[in-house]
């Protein structure tokens, strides 16, 4: 073929590709598949079954199987690529080709065929070239990645440090391949329950990967969190804050936001605060918390109702019944879901209800939750929802019943928490007032 | 030339909230992590008319407050920060009034003989809270620890040193 008649073909085939682009653009992915398949044939046609046009084209393909969730056949149109690209023999081309096979087909849970792929790319690299250098260590920390997803943790960390000595042989440096390589062998190491040498590379690598110039990420959202928690833990709550605080900008501020990874950095944060004595700000991160819980999980989800403990837990000793009351209603109404078994839990919410409707003297209303609650049996026989029941006569005014109630409350606090708990104490003291009374 | 009720118009047009006090346009985006002088997540902001309608201005005012006699090595660190995210930023300036200890995110837009146009418009408004969010720790920390936000270069020296140093 001519190079005239090659250039005009190559112009044909580029138009037809950008035609392709421009429906997928717009999102019209029977289109965008028509002209993108239209693309490759006439690049098998008239450049060449292995033309880097074909390679193109499959490309183009594949990210629009991708999408449109074809895993068979996004898995054969990128094998096609690395045959052509094994056809001519340039070795960060092939690399650069097996990772996107192997990354498809991790994502498939195809993992042993996944490891392989990565290994083939692995082996094709020589470390003493250093035209290999770049692909070798993308390479080395997309496999110590996935084999972290499959918890593989001590697999992974000797990828992520042989990534890292490449690093160092590296002008110039690569700062920021090194900083991804740092994090998740901090995150090998985290897993590994090894956390003195985790969170040193953690607290190297999120500065730069979260710097403005760098799109915000997940996986670094992820281990901000955890740095965060650290830091919590450690007492050093002006600095997990601010963790917390980038944690959330990487996790929210993505094409994607994770709500669920969302929803854990607020609760974290929220405690942070409380621990800060920032009730204000400790219930601010909650309730966006709570937001993001609910868009990630139903309503009778663990981690909905952890949250919304949380806030109960703020109100009810800061006597804001009102709100505890809103709260405590939508966890009485989401732990009738037929899929939430938790018979313990669902005791405690009816009880807490109760609880606050006595203090709110909404008296009909806290009894039939008390005894809603005495219908779910408990290691510790129901004695706080006996006691609940002996407050609500005492704040009614019916000596008789809440002495009662208070008296059968008593022995079960002192069997089940000991004499000495402060509700026994509360009991012993509700009883002499009333007796006196 | 544009008028204020031609911005309004686009408002209207964009669906965005927005309430109109002497002469000028208020209006307020959520946030991710900024947060007003309130604790609220939440970036208010104005949008007025210079020039006879020939200069756009947006502003967040107050976004920040640097207090009175804050120490030179820490209002040294503000500039710096101001400065750098400055740098680092387009279309969007911050600015520091060093008599009352403003600070406030602004964009002027020139219009001179033009019509501003909705999405010219959308995309001033909705990138004030981006950038308010990205530089809020940095510009918080430096306003209440003194400590100035390192450039990017500094931060790949220092990552550079660690992993050489690593054994």
């Amino acid at each position: 073929m001519g190079e005239p008649d090659r250039t005009s073909h190559q112009a044909e085939f580029q138009d037809r590709l950008r035609a392709g682009d421009r429906h997928r653009a717009a999102e019209e992915m029977e289109h965008a598949r028509a002209e993108y398949l239209q693309a490759l044939a006439y690049a098998e046609t008239h450049l060449g079954e292995d033309s880097t046009e074909v390679d193109r084209a499959c490309l183009a393909l594949a990210s629009l199987h991708s999408a449109l969730d074809e895993p068979a056949e996004e898995l054969a149109v990128l094998e096609r690529r690395v045959r052509i690209r094994r056809s001519k023999g340039e070795v960060a081309e092939i690399v650069d080709a097996l990772q996107d096979v192997a990354q498809c087909l991790g994502d498939q849970q195809k993992t042993d065929e996944a490891l392989a792929a990565y290994a083939e790319a692995v082996g094709l690299c020589d470390e003493s070239v250093e035209a290999h250098s770049a692909m070798l260590r993308s390479t080395l920390l997309y496999l110590g990645n996935l084999l972290l997803r499959l918890d593989r943790a001590a697999e992974a960390l000797p990828h992520f440090e042989r990534g890292l000595r490449i690093c160092r042989t590296e002008t110039p440096f690569p700062a920021y391949g090194a900083a991804r390589l740092l994090l998740h062998r901090g995150e090998a190491l985290l897993a590994l329950h090894r956390e003195d040498e985790a969170i040193p590379l953690l607290e190297q690598a999120t500065p730069l990967l979260s710097h403005r110039s760098q799109r915000p990420s997940t996986s670094v959202g992820k281990l901000l969190y955890y740095l965060a928690n650290h830091y919590q833990r450690e007492g050093r709550h002006t600095e997990a804050e601010r963790a917390y605080a980038n944690a959330a900008l990487q996790t929210a501020a993505g094409p994607k936001p994770n709500f669920h990874n969302l929803a854990y950095i607020f609760q974290a944060w929220g405690a942070n605060d409380l621990k800060q004595r920032r009730a204000d700000r400790a219930e601010r991160h909650l309730r966006r918390g709570l937001k993001a819980a609910l868009r990630a999980h139903a309503p009778h989800d663990a981690d909905v109702l952890s949250i919304q403990q949380d806030l109960v837990n703020l109100f009810i000793p800061a006597k804001r019944y009102a709100e505890a009351e809103t709260i405590l209603t939508e966890m009485v109404a989401a732990c009738q879901h037929p899929d939430f078994d938790d018979a313990a839990s669902r005791e405690r919410f009816h009880n807490n209800l109760g609880f606050v409707q006595v203090h709110l003297e909404e008296f009909p209303k806290a009894e039939l939750n008390l005894r809603r609650a005495l219908a779910e049996p408990t290691k510790d026989e129901n004695c706080y929802v006996i006691k609940n029941l002996g407050l609500m006569y005492q704040k009614m005014g019916y000596v008789a019943e809440a002495i009662r109630e208070y008296e059968r409350a008593l022995p079960l606090f002192v069997k089940h928490h000991g004499a000495d708990h402060p509700v026994a104490a509360f009991i012993r003291e509700a009883l002499a007032e009333l007796r006196a009374a | 030339m544009t008028t204020l009720d031609e911005i309004a118009a686009l408002l209207d047009a964009a669906d965005l909230n927005y309430g109109r006090v002497e002469g000028r346009i208020r209006t307020g985006f959520a946030t991710d992590i900024y947060e007003d002088p309130e604790g609220d997540n939440c970036l208010h902001l104005v949008i007025g008319l210079q020039e006879d309608g020939e200069l756009v201005r947006i502003l967040a005012p107050m976004a920040y407050r640097v207090p009175a006699k804050t120490g030179s090595r820490r209002l040294a660190a503000i500039h710096r920060t101001l400065n750098q995210i400055n740098w680092e930023s387009r279309v969007v300036q911050y600015e520091m009034d060093t008599e009352d200890g403003e600070i406030r995110l602004a964009i002027d837009f020139p219009l001179e003989d033009g019509k501003l146009t909705e999405l010219q418009l959308t995309r001033m408004l909705r990138l004030m809270p981006n950038v308010a969010d990205q530089c809020h720790l940095g510009l918080r920390r430096a306003i209440e620890e003194g400590v100035a936000l390192p450039t990017e270069e500094a931060l790949r020296r220092e990552l550079e040193r660690f992993v050489r140093g690593e054994t």
